[in-house]
This record gives C-alpha cells, structure tokens and sequence, in this order.
C-alpha cells in the first residue's frame, strides 16, 4: 500500500469530519484548476469543473481503494470531468473551427507579453489537443509518466511516445516560426 | 510528425534526467563527435526550457474552497451520462437495422430487384466516345454493403461504449 498523506485526511473525512475535506481541496485545488484551464481554456469553465470533481471526488471518497496516491486518482477526475465539459461546450457553442481561433486569442491574450511567448502559444496550437493536454499536464511537474497515463486513461508507452512527439513537434515549430532565431532567445 | 526516434528519446530522457549513468555516458561521447545532433540538443533544451516557464501552475478564485464547501452535498453533475446513453441507443438501432435488414434480405425481397443505368441517355453531346457503358445495379449487393457498415457501426459503438470503458475500470480499480 502507497503511504500518502492524504489518506489520514481522509480517514478523518469517512470518520464523520467534513470540514476536514478542505485540507484537501485547499492542497489540490490549485493544480485541479490548472488541468482543467488546460482543457477548457476559459477561467470560468475550469473554475465550475475543478469544483464539480471536488463534491464528485467527495462523493466517492469511500471508494478510492488506497491503491494509488489520492492525487493520481482524484486527477483522473478532474481531466474525465473536465474532458466531459469541454464536449458539453463544443455541443452548446462552438464548432471545432471556432474554438481553436477562442483558443487562440485568449492563448495570446495572456501570452503576448514577450514575442517568445506569442510564439510558443501559436506552437501549442499546431498540436492536437490531446498532446497539448498530455504536454500540459507534463510540465505541471507534478505527475510522473506513469501518473498521467493514469489520469488520461492511457498506456504509459502511448504517454511516452505522445510527449515526446509533441516536445519534438514544439521544437519544430519553434524553428520554423522564428526561423533559428527563437531557440537562441 | 511520426512516432519519435530512438535518439529523439533519448535526448528528450537526458534532458528529463531519467537515462541510467551508462546511458549518460555514451550519450556525451555520442554528443561531442556529432554536431549535428548537440544542436538538435539545444534545440530541445530550448523549447523545454521555454515550455517550463510559459506553463505555470494556474491559481483559481480566492472563494474556491468556501464554494466547494458549501456545495459538498449537492449531488454532482451527471453530464457523463448523457453521450453513454446516447451512444447505447446508437448502438441498439445500428443492430435493430442490420438484423432486420438481413430478416428481409433472407425473405428474398430483394433478389429479383435490379435496375440498369444506362449513362448513353444523359450523354453529353460534345463527348468522344460512341457509346458509353451500361452499368447494372443490383439492389442484393447495395443492401448488402448496408448491413456490412451497420455491423461494423455497431463493433466500433460497442468498443467506446461499453468495453473499452468496462476495461479501464477493471484496471483503475
């Protein structure tokens, strides 16, 4: 069995303590978040996912097994969840087209501080979204391969070959768009 | 882009830290001949470096955790369910459709159907050729060609829908 922190905190949660559960959300919330910014890429969006999954984790926290680290399995959550509102929202809004442009501009919104990140922005774009998600996840620095092969649902080897392809194509990318120059920035 | 090379992985794993010492080793030897693949290196460091520092952890609302808190014992949004049952009712008339098109199939409906095109009538009259074929249609093989498709609608409905997540359970939990 896993020794995690987090499964003391949840002892005390099945024990009867619900305010104890805000440990938990005050510890993963900011990376819950994050995966689903990366996913939904509107603040709000991510916001209402993130939040679902937490009252959803809450919900079936008698059946997390102890298997795995609370995170891996509570992150699983958070990308089904968020992987389900991104097709509510394609459903309700927006044609494929039209999201990758959203994407775009809200990407460079944030981005357009410096030229290396405008250019890196419209990199990400050229990928798919699920390299872009598995790159994301990635380079949260959190999650191990094997850990985000358990978060997507995927083998660990199609993670491996996924990101590296994706870090591959980035790089690509990059030398393309800036012609030599950006790598040296 | 295809699946990476092998030295493609290995660059990308020296730069994570996660080669052995040995592979290390031959790695750098490998590095200070080859100039070609040390600019393909810093290339990689490069994006790495620029990826690390453009994809920060993202902070939610302040009132985050009071918002959970409070919304502990709603219950949860059901939204996942929705495309399963879509996709069951997808699958069930894909089946429905090719059994009893196969039913009228085996009743001999459509044994005796078969019509000819025949493309000299809508000819154009500028065209080279005298005659342009005939071409038969028989309606066996069209329907045929329809139940094969649902089959395989139905194989692939069945894969997303109910093994492939079957599966995934069996292994999460």
């Amino acid at each position: 069995m896993i020794i995690d922190p987090d499964h003391s905190v949840i002892d005390r949660i099945l024990a009867g303590d619900q305010a104890a559960y805000a440990e938990l959300v005050n510890k993963h919330k900011s990376y819950a978040f994050t995966i689903a910014l990366r996913i939904l890429h509107t603040r709000p969006d991510a916001e209402e996912a993130a939040q679902d999954s937490f009252i959803k984790a809450y919900h079936n926290l008698r059946s997390f097994n102890r298997q795995a680290k609370f995170s891996t399995w509570f992150y699983r959550i958070v990308f089904n969840t968020a992987v389900s509102y991104k097709r509510r929202q394609r459903q309700h809004f927006q044609d494929i087209e039209t999201t990758v442009i959203h994407y775009s501009q809200e990407a460079e919104g944030m981005l357009e501080k410096t030229d290396k990140k405008k250019y890196i922005a419209k990199a990400l774009l050229a990928l798919s979204e699920a390299d872009r998600t598995a790159l994301s996840l990635f380079y949260l620095e959190e999650f191990s391969m094997e850990e985000i092969a358990e978060i997507t649902g995927m083998q660990t080897n199609t993670i491996k070959v996924r990101l590296h392809r994706a870090r591959l194509r980035l790089a690509e990318e990059l030398k393309t768009m800036l012609n030599h120059e950006a790598i040296t920035l | 882009m295809k699946t990476p090379s092998a030295i493609h992985h290995k660059l990308l794993e020296y730069i994570d830290g996660t080669l052995t010492s040995a592979e290390v080793q031959a790695l750098e030897q490998q590095l200070k001949t080859d100039l070609a693949l040390r600019a393909r290196l810093n290339e990689l460091r490069a994006s790495h470096a620029a990826l690390r520092a453009i994809l920060p952890q993202e902070q939610p609302s302040r009132d985050f955790t009071l918002k959970v808190m409070e919304n502990l014992h709603h219950a949860p949004s059901q939204d996942a369910a929705q495309p399963i049952r879509k996709s069951i009712l997808l699958l069930a008339g894909a089946l429905i459709a090719a059994i009893g098109t196969a039913i009228l199939m085996a009743s001999g409906l459509f044994d005796s159907v078969t019509t000819t095109l025949d493309l000299n009538a809508m000819k154009p009259a500028d065209l080279v050729m005298d005659t342009v074929p005939t071409l038969k249609i028989n309606a066996r093989m069209l329907v045929n060609a329809v139940i094969i498709g649902n089959i395989i609608i139905a194989f692939i409905v069945l894969d997303r829908t109910v093994l492939k997540p079957f599966f995934q359970k069996r292994l999460s939990s």
